[in-house]
């Protein structure tokens, strides 16, 4: 793991939770996807499909042969995912979220 | 504390969100709107005559029932299709029935004059208010009417 493909994002919004709580700070591993595939359960930071400009975390529910993933939240009644704007492109995933270490309470492997 | 926090805190937001209104649902939008249309057609039905002055009136109040029929109608749609999601649709199959008949009912309270089809929306509006409220295991809210 290189310390360069690593980033550091703070999470907003209820839909991973009880996974990842609002505020929460976590390490995306950004070059994760370079050499495999997300496996269904990962967690990943992707590109909004709605709006480029936002990235969302969800989990990946589902993989297509057509080169499309299903992104859904942990919280499925206060989420906004696939069930509602379908696959998005696996180009779309820009990195796999590894580690919460903030709060201290929250620290440890995503999983 | 605050310091390390601050010190530790990622400059990039990473949204788990869903859509923009989310957490500020509430059927009592629908619900008083349905009241106003139960209001008109009251007003409607207990309106006589027809000098100027009565046809002026009559044709306000059809048209704010028109206007919140629409209004019942759009903020019922908003829930149905935006706020109850597939896990609450598990828990109440009824889901998808009761909206439905809901929309229906606020066109009939277009094309109709009828007191009974306006307070069968608002009795629509209290059955929604109880689904919804369930949904988000409040026991705290209680259906009221304005009127």
């Amino acid at each position: 793991m290189r310390f360069r493909c690593l980033t550091r994002y703070e999470i907003s919004g209820l839909s991973m939770l009880p996974t990842l709580h609002p505020g929460d700070y976590v390490v995306v591993d950004c070059c994760f996807y370079k050499k495999q595939l997300p496996k269904v359960g990962e967690i990943v930071l992707a590109l909004d499909p709605r709006d480029r400009a936002l990235v969302i975390v969800k989990r990946v529910g589902g993989f297509y042969a057509d080169g499309t993933i299903d992104l859904l939240g942990d919280n499925g009644t206060e989420s906004t995912d696939s069930r509602l704007f379908g696959p998005v492109p696996l180009t779309a995933v820009l990195g796999r979220v590894r580690v919460c270490y903030w709060p201290l309470s929250h620290f440890g492997y995503v999983r | 504390m605050n310091l390390i926090k601050g010190l530790l805190q990622p400059s990039k937001i990473a949204s788990a969100h869903c859509d923009g209104p989310c957490g500020v649902y509430d059927p009592a939008s629908a619900r008083i709107a349905a009241e106003a249309v139960l209001s008109m057609a009251k007003k409607l039905v207990a309106l006589e005559g027809n000098d100027l002055a009565t046809e002026n009136t009559r044709s306000r109040y059809i048209t704010i029932k028109e206007e919140q029929a629409q209004v019942a109608k759009t903020e019922l749609l908003i829930l149905w299709t935006d706020y109850f999601k597939p896990p609450h649709l598990e828990a109440n199959p009824e889901i998808h029935n009761i909206f439905w008949n809901a929309a229906k009912l606020c066109s009939q309270n277009k094309v109709e004059v009828s007191v009974d089809a306006a307070q069968a929306l608002v009795d629509t509006c209290e059955q929604v208010h109880n689904i919804f409220w369930t949904s988000k295991s409040r026991e705290d809210v209680s259906f009221y009417t304005a009127g």
